[in-house]
C-alpha cells in the first residue's frame, strides 16, 4: 500500500519532490532533521504512516543514525538540538538517573499539572530512554493539533514517537560495530585551598566581631603545606574521582527477509563505569561504580497470507547498576563540595581515615560503607494483525494489536559504618585523637523495588484509495490502555476512540480531519470523556503549474492546521470528584509517646473536575530552492485554559478547608520553529552540508485565581510560568550611615558589605514583598542547533552545536561560603573589605549562617544560556575494492567526541546546566568501527 | 472462497469482540479502594475517634516554637515571650525582632506570630462538622455523646477567643461553610464573638467530664471549658476591650475591636468565672503544687508533665531531642550541645523578682560586686526559672556558665533538666494551669470593687506562699494592688505565653520600659581573687511600640478579598 502511493507520488511532481525531500535527509549516514521524512518517503504520524507531501500537521523527525553521534547511556542524551521543538534539560549526568527533562514546544501549563510529553514506542506508551540508537529507526515529536489530536486528552504537551527498526526485504545483513570511550567530569567546584580558606575563615570571623580561629603559624603551616597531618590540605575530588572512567558498547545486528518473513534483530552491550574511584568488584565494603545494560530487539514482520500481515515488535533490556555507598552518589558529591579543604586529612599517620563530628570522609564513605545495587529489566512485546478487506472494497482493511511493556527494578542495599578520627595537638602539645562512628558489620536491606507495565489494546479500521487525481485515506481507531506504577493504588486507564480521514487532490490540495473521543478514569462519571477534533489543510504550491517549471523554487508547500487537544495529567489530589478524609497527623493523647492516627478533611472534592483543554493553531511552511537550499517554517499559537488553580483570590479562609482546586487557570504560548539547510550538489568530489535550526517558544499565565497582590510585581499573572521572584541587589552596604539610610533589611543585622536589596514598593522594608521578578525562567525561551558535515574520499567529519538562550540558573549553597560550616568557593576571594569596598564581587564574609546574603536574589542569579559543542566526529570508510576482498559490504572508523566545549557567562569552567551540587557533567571521547557483511 | 470468506468473517467477530469486551463501561470506573469518606467516617465510634483526634490535633494550640509540616507551612521559632520584656532572643532572625522594633507587616504576620490562623478555621470547621452529624453515628452511649460534643464546642471556643485577644471580632462560623455559601458574611463584633465563646464554653463545661483516665490525658474537661470561660471574660473586662473607645479610633467600625462602652460589671463576671474554676477543681482533683518544698514546687510545676495542677496540656508533641523543634530554638547556643540562639531574660524581666522580705529588689546602675548576693536575696521562683551564672542546666553543664552570654541570663523555666544528648523528653504546653484562676480571679476582684476585698488578697498569697513569700502588706490602694498583682502574675506566669497578651489587654505595652525604651542587660565580670562577680547593667537596645499593634492585622492576602476589614492602623 505504502509503496503504491510511493510509486504514483513518483509520477508528475514526484521527481523534484523526492529530491526536494532527499537533499538534506538522507545524507552520507548523517542524520538531518530539516525534512521530517525518512528515506522512503513517509512520515509518522498519530497511529500511521503517512507520503511526506500529505502531511499537514507539523512534526519533526530524527533517525537514528543521527543519535549515534551522542555516545551516552541514555537515549534521552541523544536527542539535544536533533528535534526542532524538543527541549530537552540535562538531570543528572549518573549512569542509570540520567534521563534529561523533555518539552515540546516550552510549556503551556502551571501549578501541580504536568508539561510531560506521551512518548510512544512503536505505537504504545512506554519508556525510551533504555533503547540504543542502533535500535531505533527515527523519533518523531508531533507538534500541533492535527498531529496530536488522535491523542485526545493526552495531546497537549505534545507526543514523541520512538519507531523502532524493522526488516527490510533482501539478503541477510549483519553488522557488527564496537565503541569504546572515557567519560571526564567537568565543571567540579572550585573551593579555596587550606591556605586560603583558614585566612578568609579568619577574616569572616572578624567581621562578625570574633576571635580569628588560625594564628600566624598554623596559617604558615597551610600555605608551607609541611604538616599534611594537623595542618592538612585535602582537594576531595581528587581523592574520589578517577581522571576518567571507561565506557564500551557493541553491537550486533541481523537485517533481511523475504516476501514472507522479514527480521531485524539487535543484540547490544553496554558498560560504562562511573567516575567514582575504583573500589573492587569483590569487596565486602564496597563496589565499584559501574553500570551495565544488555538490549535486544526482535522485530519481525510476517505474511500470514496474501492478504494477512503479523507485525511482532519485541525488545527487552536487562540492566545492573552499582554505586558504593548509596543508589545515586549526589550524597557524596555533596559532601565533597562541603568539607573545608583544612578540615582533616585523608589518612591519620597510622592509616585509618580522618574525619571530624560534621563530616564524614568522602574516601571513607566511598570505601567502606557498603554498596547500593540495582538490577532492572524492560520489555516490550506488541503484535499488530492486519487484514486486507478487500472482498468488501478495495483499500480497505481492519488491524487490531496488543501490547504489553513494562519495567521492574529491584535494589539491594548493603550497609555498613566505619571509623574514623580527628587529630589535633591539645595546649600541652599533645597529639589528640578523637573518634567517630563506629564500625559495624554489613547489613542488607532488597526491600525495596520499583514497577510500572502497561497494557494496551488497540484495533483500526484504514481505507486508503485513489481515484484518478482524487486520493482518499480514513482511519477508524480504538485504544484502551491501563498501567500501574508503584505505590498507585488503583492502575490509570484510559479509553479513546478517533478517526482520522484525509482528502488529496492532484498532490496539490490537501485536506485532513482528525478527531478523537477518549476518556480516563481520573474524572466523574458522565463527564469523562472529551471530544477533541483537529482541521488542517496543506497547498503545494509547486505542483501548480504556474510554478512547475520554475527553476528556483524546487518545492513549495504551505500547511496549516488548528483543533484541540487535552492534558489529563491535570495534578491536585488524584480522583478528585470524590470528597476523601485522608489519614493525617493526630495528638498524643495520655501520658506517654503514643499517637492514635487522625482523619481529616482532604481538599474540597471538585465534581466538575476536567481535564486541560488547548487550542494550537500551527502555520507552516516548508520549501526547497534550487534543489540545494530547503528551508523550513512553522508558526504557532496554543491557547490553554481549564487548567487546574485554587481560588485564592476570591474564597476566604475562613470556610476552614483547603481551596479546592478549579479548573480555571490559562495560559497562552506562542513561537516559531525555523529550520535552514544547504546541500552541495551531490555530483561534487567535496560533499558538505550545513543546517542550522531555532525554536522559539514563550508563554504567559492569562489567569490563575491568585491573591490579591499589594504590589502589582508580585502578580504571577502576565508572567511566564517559572518566573523566578527574588529580591534585587543593587550592591553592598558601605558603612553603617549607608545602612542607617536604607530601608530595613529584616533577615538579619546587616553590616558594611552585606548585599543591599532594592525596596520595591517604597515601604522602607525590605521583605519578601520586594520579590521582584528578576532574569529568566529556569526553562530556555530558544532553542537552537547547527549541524554541519563534510565527505571526501572515504572520511567524513561532522559536527553538531546545540544552545539554548532566554533563561536564568541561580548559584546555591556550595558557592556560599562558610555556610553551615561549610567549605568556601574560589569566588570568596573577591569578597567584600574595606579596602576593595569599589571592586568587592562577594559580599563581605561571615562564620555564621548569614539570612541576608545568602538568599534568593539577583546577586547570585546567572544567565543560563550556553552553546555547545554536542559532537564531533571523525570517519573514514574503508574503499569498496579493499573490503570486497574480505567479503565486507562496508566498513568504518570513526573518532568521536561529546560535549567538547561550551561557551557560557559562569564563572569558572562550571556548567550551567549542572549548577547543584551532584554527579558533574561528562565529556566523552570515544573511538569505534562498523562493518557490515 | 467461502471458507475463505468464513475466515474473514471469524476475524472481524474476533476483533469485534476483544473490542466490545474492552468497551464495558466499568474499565473507567473508579475500583473499591480504602479511601474515607465523610459517611465512613460517621459511621462508628472508631473512626469518630480518629476525627476527634485530628479535631484535637487542629484545634489545640501551644506557646512552644513550631515547625510543624504535617499541618502548616507556616512556622515560628520562637516564643512570645521574646516580643515582650520577658526576653531577647540571641540571634538576629528571630521573629520577635521584629515585634520589638515594630516592623511587623500584615503580609507576613501567619510567619510572625499567628502560625495557626489558617488551622484554626479549619478546627472549627472540624468541630461544627461532629455538631452537624455526630447524632447520625450508631451506638453511642449518651455519656460519650455528651463528651464529644462538648469537645467540640469547647475547641471551637478556643479557638475563637484565640483570635478575638488577636484581633478583636472576627467571623462567626456556627456552621459548615459550603463553597456555594454566600461567603462575604463579614467580621462580628467584638461582643458577639465573646458572647459565642462564653456560650460555647458554658455549654461545653455542663456537658464535659471533671477528668478522664490517664490514656485520655490532653483531653478537654469540664474545667478546662470553665477556665477558658474565666479567661475570656477577664480579657473581656479589661481595658483594651472594656472601653468606650477603642486604643485607635475605627470609625463606624469601633465596635468590631471594643465594647463601645465601659461596664464595671464585666469584671464581676470574670470574677466569678474565675471563681468558679477554683470552686470546681476538687471535684476533678485537680490542686496546687505545694507538696514539694517552697523552692521547689514551682519549678516541680512546671517541669512535670500530668502533674494536678494542669487543667489542659496540649499533647501536641512526642518525644523530642535536644536537637529538635521545640528544644533546640529555646536552648542557649553557649551549651555543650547547643541550641539555635536561645532566649536572654533581660534585666527589664529580673526587676520584677521581689526579695525574699517582698520588698524590691535593688540593681544599681553603677553595678556591683555581689551578684551572687543579689541572686540569693531574691524570691525563690528567679532559680526555678532563670539560668544565671554557674547554675545547674543540666547534667551536661552542671555549671552553666553566663559570663560570655550577651545579657548574662537565659531563660531556663520551659526546658526540662531531665533533656540532654541522648535523653528525649516530651514536650507538653501547658495551656491552663490552676494557679492563673487565682491571679484572674485577684485582678477582677480588685477591678470590680474600689477597694480590693480580703479575697483579693487571699488568692494571691496563695500563690506566694507556696513558693515561700511573705503575704502581700494589707491596706493597699486599688491601684497598689493592681500593680502587685500584675507583678505577681508576670513572676508566677513568666515565659507562659501570658505577657504579651497581657501588657495588650491592660494597654501598658506602649509603657517606657514594657515595650517601649530602653532594654538592659547585665554584664558580667570575674573579680580576681574572689567568688563573687561583677555585674555592671546596660542597655542592650531601644524597643518601639505602635499603638496599632494592640490588635494584630489580619493576613493581608485574606483582607484583599474583601471580606474583611482591617484593624486600624494597618
Amino acid at each position: 500500500m505504502k509503496s503504491n502511493i510511493y510509486h504514483r507520488f513518483t509520477g508528475r511532481a514526484g521527481k523534484r519532490f523526492i529530491a526536494a525531500a532527499l537533499a538534506c535527509a538522507t545524507g552520507w549516514n548523517a542524520s538531518a532533521q530539516a525534512v521530517r521524512t525518512d528515506s522512503s518517503g513517509t512520515t509518522e504520524i498519530a497511529y500511521g504512516v503517512q507520503p511526506a507531501w500529505m502531511v499537514t500537521g507539523a512534526v519533526s523527525t530524527v533517525q537514528g543514525a543521527g543519535l549515534k553521534k551522542t555516545f551516552n547511556t541514555n537515549l534521552g542524551n541523544t536527542l539535544y538540538g536533533r528535534l526542532p521543538g524538543l527541549t530537552v534539560q540535562a538531570g543528572s549526568s549518573e549512569n542509570g538517573v540520567n534521563t534529561p527533562g523533555m518539552v515540546i514546544r516550552g510549556v503551556g501549563t502551571f501549578g501541580a499539572a504536568d508539561t510531560k510529553i506521551l512518548v510512544l514506542v512503536d505505537g504504545f506508551e512506554s519508556t525510551f530512554a533504555q533503547l540504543v540508537p542502533d535500535e531505533i529507526a527515527t523519533i518523531t515529536i508531533l507538534k500541533d493539533a492535527a498531529a496530536t489530536a488522535l491523542y485526545g486528552s493526552r495531546g497537549a504537551n505534545g507526543v514523541m514517537l520512538v519507531t523502532t527498526k524493522k526488516g527490510v526485504q533482501g539478503p541477510l545483513k549483519v553488522g557488527f560495530g564496537v565503541q569504546f570511550g572515557f567519560n571526564k567530569p567537568v565543571g567540579l567546584p572550585k573551593n579555596l585551598r587550606a591556605y586560603d580558606y583558614a585566612t578568609l575563615y579568619n577574616e569572616a570571623l572578624q567581621n562578625d566581631g570574633k576571635a580569628p580561629m588560625y594564628s600566624n603559624t598554623a596559617l604558615e603551616a597551610y600555605r608551607s603545606g609541611n604538616d599534611p597531618y594537623f595542618h592538612p590540605d585535602v582537594n576531595w575530588y581528587d581523592q574520589i574521582l578517577r581522571k576518567a572512567a571507561p565506557q564500551s558498547n557493541y553491537n550486533l545486528t541481523f537485517n533481511g527477509g523475504n516476501e514472507t518473513v522479514r527480521y531485524f534483530v539487535a543484540l547490544n552491550a553496554l558498560t560504562s563505569q562511573g567516575l567514582l574511584i575504583k573500589a573492587g568488584d569483590q569487596e565486602e565494603e564496597s563496589s565499584n561504580a559501574k553500570f551495565q545494560r544488555y538490549n535486544f530487539r526482535s522485530n519481525i514482520d510476517i505474511n500470514i497470507t496474501k492478504k494477512l500481515t503479523a507485525a511482532i515488535r519485541l525488545g527487552g533490556t536487562v540492566e545492573d547498576k552499582a554505586n558504593p555507598a548509596g543508589n545515586t552518589t549526589a550524597s557524596l558529591f555533596g559532601l565533597a563540595a562541603s568539607i573545608p579543604s583544612n578540615a582533616f586529612p585523608v589518612y591519620l599517620p597510622d592509616g585509618s581515615f580522618g574525619g571530624n563530628a560534621l563530616y564524614a570522609n568522602p574516601l571513607g564513605n566511598v570505601l567502606q560503607t557498603g554498596s547500593y545495587t540495582s538490577n532492572g529489566r524492560t520489555l516490550q512485546g506488541s503484535l499488530k494483525l492486519t487484514q486486507q478487506l478487500d472482498f468488501i472494497t478495495e483499500g480497505l482493511s481492519i488491524s487490531g494489536a496488543l501490547a504489553l511493556n513494562t519495567w521492574f527494578t529491584s535494589y539491594s542495599n548493603k550497609t555498613k559504618q566505619y571509623e574514623r578520627f580527628s587529630i589535633s595537638r591539645n595546649g600541652a602539645g599533645d597529639t589528640v585523637i578523637t573518634r567517630f562512628g563506629q564500625k559495624t558489620s554489613l547489613a542488607g536491606d532488597e526491600s525495596r523495588s520499583d514497577q510500572w507495565r502497561n497494557y494496551a489494546l488497540q484495533g483500526f479500521l484504514n481505507y486508503d484509495r485513489s481515484f484518478g487525481v482524487h486520493n482518499v485515506s480514513a482511519m477508524l481507531m480504538y485504544n484502551q490502555d491501563s498501567y500501574n506504577i508503584t505505590g498507585g493504588n488503583l492502575p490509570y486507564k484510559h479509553v479513546n476512540g478517533g478517526a482520522r480521514v484525509t482528502y488529496a487532490y492532484d498532490e496539490r490540495y490537501i485536506g485532513e480531519v482528525n478527531m478523537s473521543y477518549m476518556g480516563s478514569e481520573n474524572f466523574p462519571k458522565g463527564k469523562r470523556f472529551g471530544y477533541f477534533p483537529a482541521v488542517s489543510a496543506g497547498w503545494i504550491a509547486s505542483n501548480e503549474n504556474f510554478l512547475e517549471d520554475n527553476r528556483v523554487i524546487s518545492f513549495l508547500k504551505l500547511r496549516a492546521s488548528y483543533g484541540l487537544t487535552g492534558n489529563d495529567l491535570i495534578g491536585g489530589p488524584r480522583f478528585m470528584f470524590d470528597q476523601l478524609f485522608p489519614f493525617g497527623a493526630s495528638p498524643y493523647f495520655g501520658t506517654g509517646n503514643n499517637s492514635t492516627g487522625g482523619l481529616s478533611e482532604g481538599t474540597p472534592a471538585n465534581p466538575d473536575v476536567t481535564w486541560e483543554k488547548e487550542t494550537k493553531m500551527n502555520i507552516g511552511l516548508e520549501a526547497t530552492f534550487i534543489d540545494r537550499l530547503t528551508f523550513q517554517l512553522d508558526v504557532f499559537k496554543n491557547k490553554r485554559k481549564h487548567i487546574l488553580a485554587q481560588p485564592f483570590f476570591t474564597v476566604p479562609q475562613y470556610v476552614g478547608v483547603d481551596l479546592p482546586f478549579l479548573n480555571v487557570g490559562k495560559v497562552d504560548n506562542k513561537g516559531l520553529e525555523a529550520v535552514i539547510g544547504y546541500r552541495n550538489a551531490p555530483d561534487a568530489g567535496v560533499q558538505w552540508f550545513v543546517e542550522g535550526n531555532a525554536a522559539y517558544a514563550k508563554n504567559k499565565i492569562v489567569y490563575n485565581a491568585e491573591a490579591v497582590q499589594e504590589d502589582t510585581y508580585l502578580y504571577l499573572t502576565g508572567q511566564p510560568v517559572g518566573q523566578p521572584f527574588g529580591l534585587e541587589a543593587i550592591g553592598f552596604f558601605r558603612d553603617q550611615a549607608d545602612i542607617d539610610a536604607s530601608p530595613r533589611q529584616i533577615f538579619t543585622t546587616v553590616q558594611a558589605g552585606d548585599i543591599k536589596y532594592k525596596d520595591q514598593n517604597g515601604d522602607n522594608i525590605i521583605d519578601q514583598n520586594d520579590a521582584f521578578p528578576i532574569g529568566k525562567t529556569y526553562l530556555p525561551t530558544l532553542n537552537y542547533g547547527l549541524h554541519a558535515g563534510v565527505q571526501y574520499k572515504g572520511f567524513d567529519l561532522d559536527v553538531f552545536f546545540q544552545g539554548v538562550s532566554g533563561n536564568s540558573v541561580s548559584l546555591g549553597n556550595q558557592f556560599f561560603a562558610f555556610q553551615n560550616n561549610g567549605n568556601a568557593p574560589e569566588m570568596a576571594k573577591g569578597r567584600w573589605t574595606q579596602a576593595t569596598a569599589s571592586s568587592a564581587t562577594y559580599p563581605r564574609l561571615s562564620s555564621e549562617n548569614n539570612l541576608n546574603n545568602y538568599r534568593y536574589s539577583s546577586f547570585w542569579q546567572r544567565n543560563g544560556g550556553y552553546l555547545k559543542l554536542r559532537s564531533l566526529e571523525l570517519g573514514y570508510s574503508l574503499p569498496q575494492r579493499t573490503i570486497a576482498k574480505v567479503k565486507l559490504n562496508s566498513a568504518r572508523v570513526f573518532l568521536n567526541g561529546n560535549n567538547l566545549f561550551s561557551i557560557d557567562d559562569i564563572e569558572g569552567d562550571l556548567d550551567p546546566e549542572t549548577l547543584t551540587i551532584g554527579y558533574p557533567a561528562l565529556r566523552t571521547f570515544s573511538v569505534g568501527f562498523r562493518i557490515e557483511l | 472462497m467461502k471458507p475463505m470468506k468464513k475466515l474473514h468473517a471469524l476475524y472481524i467477530l474476533g476483533l469485534c469482540s476483544i473490542l466490545s469486551v474492552s468497551c464495558e463501561k466499568k474499565f473507567l470506573d473508579k475500583a473499591p479502594g480504602v479511601d474515607v469518606t465523610e459517611n465512613t467516617m460517621f459511621s462508628s465510634q472508631t473512626e469518630l475517634e480518629m476525627y476527634v483526634a485530628s479535631l484535637y490535633r487542629h484545634g489545640i494550640h501551644h506557646g512552644f516554637p513550631t515547625e510543624d509540616r504535617s499541618l502548616t507551612n507556616a512556622a515560628t521559632y520562637d516564643i512570645s515571650a521574646g516580643a515582650t520584656d520577658e526576653v531577647e532572643y540571641a540571634v538576629g532572625w528571630m521573629t520577635s525582632q521584629r515585634w520589638n522594633n515594630a516592623s511587623i507587616t500584615a503580609s507576613d504576620i501567619v510567619n510572625l506570630e499567628d502560625y495557626r490562623f489558617f488551622l484554626r478555621w479549619t478546627a472549627i470547621r472540624m468541630a461544627n462538622i461532629i455538631m452537624e452529624r455526630l447524632d447520625e453515628v450508631p451506638n453511642l452511649t449518651a455519656v460519650y455523646r455528651d463528651q464529644v460534643y462538648g469537645e467540640a464546642r469547647f475547641i471551637r471556643a478556643l479557638n475563637y477567643f484565640e483570635m478575638v485577644k488577636r484581633y478583636g471580632g472576627v467571623p462567626i462560623a456556627d456552621k459548615r461553610f459550603q463553597l456555594t455559601d454566600d461567603l462575604a458574611i463579614g467580621r462580628n463584633t467584638l461582643e458577639e464573638c465573646i458572647n459565642f465563646i462564653v456560650s460555647d464554653a458554658t455549654d461545653a463545661a455542663a456537658k464535659l467530664p471533671p477528668s478522664y483516665p490517664s490514656n485520655m490525658r490532653g483531653r478537654a474537661t469540664k474545667g478546662a471549658a470553665l477556665m477558658l470561660k474565666a479567661r475570656t471574660l477577664l480579657y473581656a473586662a479589661s481595658p483594651l476591650f472594656n472601653a468606650a473607645q477603642p486604643y485607635l479610633n475605627f470609625g463606624d467600625k469601633n465596635n468590631l475591636i471594643c465594647y463601645g462602652n465601659f461596664d464595671k460589671e464585666r469584671w464581676k463576671l470574670a470574677a466569678d468565672a474565675a471563681k468558679a474554676v477554683i470552686d470546681q477543681a476538687p471535684s476533678a482533683g485537680t490542686r496546687l503544687i505545694t507538696d514539694r518544698g517552697v523552692t521547689a514546687n514551682y519549678k516541680y510545676q512546671w517541669t512535670t508533665n500530668d502533674n494536678p495542677e494542669i487543667i489542659l496540656a496540649a499533647k501536641i508533641y512526642g518525644l523530642r531531642n535536644n536537637w529538635e523543634i521545640p528544644w533546640a530554638t529555646m536552648k542557649p547556643n553557649t551549651l555543650t550541645h547547643s541550641g539555635w540562639g536561645g532566649a536572654m531574660v533581660t534585666m527589664n524581666f529580673i526587676r520584677k523578682y521581689e526579695k525574699k522580705d517582698g520588698t524590691p529588689q535593688t540593681w544599681p546602675e553603677a553595678g556591683g560586686n555581689n551578684l551572687f548576693e543579689k541572686y540569693d536575696e531574691l524570691d525563690p521562683r528567679f532559680k526555678q526559672t532563670v539560668a544565671y551564672h554557674n547554675s545547674y542546666w543540666n547534667r551536661e553543664d552542671p555549671q552553666f556558665n553566663c559570663m560570655n552570654s550577651a545579657l548574662g541570663h537565659w531563660m531556663h523555666k520551659l526546658i526540662p533538666e531531665e533533656l540532654h544528648n541522648g535523653a528525649a523528653q516530651i514536650p507538653n504546653w501547658q495551656i491552663f494551669r490552676l494557679a492563673e484562676a487565682y491571679l484572674n480571679y485577684a485582678e477582677a476582684l480588685n477591678e470590680y470593687y474600689d477597694v480590693p476585698p480580703s479575697d483579693a488578697y487571699e488568692a494571691v498569697n496563695v500563690i506566694r506562699r507556696r513558693s515561700g513569700m511573705p503575704d502581700l502588706p494589707d491596706n493597699l490602694s486599688k491601684d497598689a494592688f493592681r500593680a502587685r498583682v500584675r507583678n505577681e502574675r508576670a513572676v508566677e506566669l513568666a515565659f507562659e505565653d501570658h505577657r504579651f497578651w497581657d501588657i495588650r489587654r491592660w494597654m501598658i505595652a506602649e509603657e517606657n520600659g514594657v515595650m517601649r525604651g530602653d532594654f538592659w542587660g547585665l554584664k558580667l565580670a570575674a573579680i580576681p581573687n574572689s567568688t563573687e562577680i561583677r555585674f555592671t547593667p546596660f542597655i542592650f537596645e531601644q524597643r518601639t511600640f505602635l499603638r496599632k499593634m494592640y490588635l494584630h492585622p489580619f493576613i493581608l492576602s485574606e483582607v484583599n478579598k474583601g471580606h474583611i476589614a482591617q484593624n486600624p492602623g494597618w
